[in-house]
């Protein structure tokens, strides 16, 4: 009965540890090794969003290389604008149309400071250098919106400083004030891992890069500013666009005019 | 009001013709579009008709239009499917490759009226003042040999029937040097005889003498700025973030527009303002 009660308490303990203990962090794992660093963020349909750091040697890498390094599985097809994403993480489960019909992996680029840039090339046409993010996020292809901020990748760890030797006091009791005592030496602190903060699965906003962006629907498909400036620079840019759109719909409607104007004056001079 | 210089209407189409390759936008090549039309039936002479350019810009663009939607299978918007075991086409016909299609025919569309000023509006000989200096006797050459062109059409329909009245039959590729030498030999006779006389006109015998020289007046000079700045500020829209690259693929979005490049397209439209050619017969 004991023995059993002993197995089941250290049973409980065993997962009380595994919740208290963190576990492997689904945010930002760095992979591969080399100076420069990359990121890597897929979110899934459902919100679930997955990052990954990729450490590179060299002045950029492609996206398609950097997808790959990351570790997350992915599916693609070749077409004539690049590389196609038609599977990410196993999302969707099955496929017969790459891209989908009607969900479909949105590929976009941040460059370290703005907001996302929605990709009109496929990844393998992609270039990106240190900082840089990529983003896929499974949306409806109506409204295609870009992915959670990605989190910076984790600082490479500090140097750990030497540990200084003990030395023991001199064990004559002669002299006790010339044998200078020496402190005991400090146990030597473990070097920092690189093992990034925890992050949920849902990935909340790193507010140390850039600030969370907020998901538009539709419009024109290019990410929207960050709030951090204001939601002003994506109003700026859509009332630009509009006030845009409005001089060209009355400059079309001013030539056509001058146009029919003028033919219809030409015939009746005919005649 | 004067007509405007030659050399106006040259440095216009270029200008027309910069925009239209300069951007990707639907909405810019169709005021592009608008304004080359504009321009070229305010300063149509009488008795030409825009009915040739206009069927040929109809049949580039239907061209193209149909060559995009049907070769390229890229796209959310599935419109139609053609089996895919046939080669080339088969695939899904999309809305963005009809969308892409239709940009490409905007554009050819634009870059045609913008240049049929050139053709429909100027003389020959207007066009050859038109041309840079050291380029002039060149450009008087290459017209040359482009008109003998239609004359070796012509010959061949000649000596075709003539040798059709003769028993002359068609059988093989051989059979036709009975036709081929002669259009060849009337060819080189045509381009011996134009050479003389244009010899005995004084080409390329030294600096022409008696043609009136054009100069520039206030209209010219306000098209000519005019152009230039449009095409200033189409080169610098991408640099300063004016213009947003417009693309259909991988899912169709609106096109976005600035004032500024929607005005300067419009603007183009200045000459079509300076003509004072309604209601000519």
């Amino acid at each position: 009965m004991r023995l059993a009660a002993s197995i089941l308490a250290a049973m409980l303990a065993s997962l009380g540890l595994t919740a208290v203990v963190p576990a492997t962090p689904l945010g930002v794992a760095c992979a591969g090794a080399g100076s420069n660093h990359a990121t890597v963020v897929v979110e899934h349909g459902n919100g679930t969003v997955v990052q990954r750091c990729v450490a590179f040697d060299g002045e950029s890498i492609s996206g398609e290389q950097l997808l790959a390094s990351s570790g997350i599985e992915y599916q693609t097809q070749t077409q004539s604008l690049g590389v196609a994403i038609c599977q990410v993480d196993g999302e969707p489960a099955g496929y017969t149309e790459c891209p989908g019909r009607s969900d479909y992996w949105s590929f976009w680029t941040w460059t370290g400071r703005g907001p996302w840039t929605y990709s009109r090339v496929g990844v393998s046409l992609v270039t990106l250098h240190d900082g840089d993010a990529e983003g896929f996020r499974y949306v409806p292809s109506a409204s295609p919106a870009p992915p959670v901020s990605p989190d910076p990748c984790p600082a490479p760890p500090a140097p750990t400083p030497a540990p200084a030797t003990p030395t023991r006091p001199a064990p004559t009791p002669v002299a006790p004030t010339s044998a200078a005592k020496t402190p005991a030496a400090q146990p030597t602190r473990a070097a920092p891992t690189d093992a990034p903060p925890r992050t949920s699965a849902t990935a909340a906003p790193s507010p140390s890069v850039t600030p969370p962006l907020p998901r538009e629907s539709g419009g024109s498909g290019i990410a929207a500013a960050s709030p951090a400036s204001g939601g002003s620079a994506a109003t700026a840019s859509s009332s630009g666009s509009d006030g845009g759109l409005v001089v060209a719909g009355l400059g079309a409607g001013a030539l056509a005019a001058l146009v029919v104007g003028r033919a219809v004056r030409r015939r009746r001079a005919r005649r | 009001m004067r007509p405007l210089a030659p050399r106006t209407f040259l440095a216009w189409s270029l200008a027309a013709i910069a925009v239209s390759v300069l951007t990707d936008s639907p909405v810019y090549r169709a005021l592009v579009a608008l304004s080359a039309l504009a321009v070229l039936q305010a300063w149509l002479p009488s008795g030409r008709s825009l009915r040739g350019i206009g069927m040929a810009a109809a049949f580039a663009a239907s061209l193209a239009f149909a060559m995009n939607m049907a070769l390229g299978h890229t796209g959310v918007h599935v419109l139609a499917r053609l089996p895919s075991d046939w080669p080339v086409v088969g695939g899904p016909i999309t809305l963005e490759a009809a969308a892409f299609g239709g940009a490409v025919a905007l554009g050819l569309v634009a870059a045609l009226l913008a240049v049929a000023p050139l053709s429909l509006v100027l003389e020959p000989h207007e066009i050859v003042d038109a041309i840079p200096r050291q380029l002039q006797r060149t450009g008087i050459a290459v017209a040359a040999s482009l008109n003998l062109v239609g004359g070796i059409g012509r010959t061949f329909a000649e000596v075709r029937d003539a040798q059709l009245m003769r028993g002359w039959k068609p059988r093989g590729v051989r059979s036709w040097n009975e036709v081929v030498v002669p259009v060849v030999l009337t060819a080189i006779e045509d381009s011996v005889l134009l050479a003389e006389s244009m010899e005995a006109r004084g080409f390329a015998q030294g600096p022409r003498t008696s043609f009136a020289a054009t100069r520039f007046h206030g209209a010219d000079l306000l098209v000519l700025a005019t152009a230039a700045a449009v095409v200033v500020v189409f080169a610098l829209s991408r640099p300063l973030g004016l213009a947003t690259p417009w693309y259909p693929y991988p899912s169709l979005t609106m096109p976005s527009a600035h004032p500024l490049l929607a005005l300067a397209c419009v603007a183009l439209a200045l000459p079509a303002l300076l003509s004072d050619r309604d209601g000519e017969a």
